[in-house]
């Protein structure tokens, strides 16, 4: 296996109208099995500039110390906070440092800069900087995030749709790698709030709205005469009443996020 | 491999070591402690190469004290965790400590905790953890049957279920076990005085 895939991340950044989110999974891992559904992978530089850092965890936990070290050291010079495109040239100043013997994290960049533009990059572990209008990724389920973001991502979303887009595509990709997931760590900023949400598997935000779609074994052309009621997963939270539907074609919401596409085993914002 | 486990109470923390030193297929000793007590209210269960467990919770502890000794309070077990974590990761590129340790502490204000820290100097603070081989029971245990604030009873009944796992599912399971205990009162052998 290999070390950038040790303990398992999942990172999303996206740009929105005047704001931005960042989102990560909470999954620390020790290759197969599970440490902790907690782990923080997103780190506040300031109100306005947050760095995710994928990849190996402690060379994520001592990058980011140098980092604050070198932000606060910039604050007392300065006397006031960096930009994100000057701390982004910085983080990759410190990685390529480390050329041949290199931090093995994947950083994601997000921050409001001149006149609360908002900014995002990313780099891989030797500092080589990719910029993006739209949305940035790093970590084991880089793969799908790229695909998820790409069909999900529009233009100039305000700060709620954003919050949805962007917990949907995370939660999406890691449902399918085995090393991230455990629910979802999203920041939503804008030039006047931090808001900051975590993400849990199987329970809505709206409680009333809980549902659970469950795909049939078989595929269901024809809406269903009275089928054996469907079981929701036994580790749901028993909780809010949840709504089953026999077949995830026939669920009123299904083919609402874009055509064709159903969720799985999640709520649908 | 040598088990070693811990969790936190509702007011003490407990960490549990085997107290087996083995090398290849020969049991050196059968009562080694592997739980060091770094001051009156931290305790550091360490599992991995044996010389390097020894003289690395050894350095880790006068370290401590040295600290007590010049500022004149103890760390918090925050800054014990982290300190521990720092000298793993220097030491990480150049001449890396095989020793994976379980960090367990009283703070009056804070109440118990438990520190979770990688041979590779991952840190995470966390309720419930397990290294070794006997992680694989360990941990599937707790997951049942921990439940925040429990009893120093409840405590002790769980970690004799997870000992009777790993005796009776380890095929190279250690015979025994040391257990240790962390509260107001500071830290001690559990079962002893």
């Amino acid at each position: 296996m290999s070390i950038f895939e040790y303990n398992g991340s999942a990172l999303v950044a996206m740009v929105g109208k005047n704001c931005f989110a960042i989102a990560s999974d909470r999954r620390l891992g020790v290759q197969l099995q599970t440490i902790a559904t907690d782990f923080q992978k997103i780190y506040k530089i300031h109100d306005k500039l947050f760095i995710g850092l994928s990849g190996l965890a402690t060379d994520a936990q001592t990058l980011y110390q140098r980092l604050v070290f070198r932000h606060k050291l910039y604050q007392l010079r300065e006397e006031r906070d960096m930009k994100p495109e000057t701390f982004s040239s910085l983080v990759s100043a410190i990685l390529y440092e480390k050329r041949f013997g290199p931090y093995f994290c994947q950083p994601v960049i997000a921050g409001l800069g001149d006149e609360d533009k908002p900014f995002i990059c990313t780099m891989d572990s030797i500092g080589a900087k990719e910029l993006a209008k739209d949305f940035v990724v790093a970590g084991t389920a880089s793969e799908s995030l790229y695909g998820a973001c790409e069909s999900m991502f529009k233009p100039d979303m305000d700060a709620e749709e954003l919050f949805e887009t962007i917990s949907q595509a995370l939660l999406s990709s890691v449902d399918r790698d085995c090393l991230s997931g455990w629910g979802g760590h999203v920041y939503v900023v804008t030039p006047t709030e931090v808001s900051e949400r975590i993400l849990k598997e199987f329970v809505a935000k709206r409680p009333e709205s809980v549902v659970h779609i469950l795909l049939s074994p078989t595929v269901c052309p024809n809406p269903p005469n009275p089928l054996p009621p469907v079981r929701s997963p036994s580790f749901a939270p028993p909780g809010p009443p949840s709504i089953t539907f026999p077949c995830s074609r026939h669920h009123p919401l299904a083919n609402t996020l874009r055509p064709g596409v159903t969720s799985i085993g999640y709520p649908l914002f | 491999m040598e088990s070693v486990f811990g969790l936190v109470g509702k007011d003490f923390a407990i960490v549990v070591a085997d107290s087996s030193a083995v090398h290849s297929i020969l049991v050196h000793k059968t009562n080694e402690d592997k739980i060091m007590l770094l001051d009156s209210h931290k305790l550091m269960g360490a599992s991995g190469e044996t010389g390097d467990r020894a003289q690395f919770t050894e350095y880790i502890q006068k370290n401590v004290a040295l600290y007590q000794f010049r500022n004149g309070i103890p760390l918090t077990t925050a800054a014990a965790a982290n300190f521990t974590r720092g000298e793993l990761a220097t030491a990480l590129r150049k001449n890396p400590y095989m020793v994976n340790i379980i960090l367990a502490g009283y703070d009056k204000d804070i109440g118990p905790s438990v520190y979770f820290i990688d041979y590779i100097a991952s840190l995470h603070k966390v309720d419930k953890a397990a290294f070794g081989y006997g992680s694989y029971f360990a941990l599937s245990m707790m997951d049942r049957h921990y439940r925040k604030d429990m009893t120093v009873e409840e405590a002790v009944d769980l970690v004799d279920k997870i000992i009777m796992e790993i005796r009776s599912r380890l095929v190279v399971a250690p015979p025994n076990f040391v257990i240790k205990i962390v509260d107001k009162d500071g830290a001690r052998e559990y079962g002893l005085a």
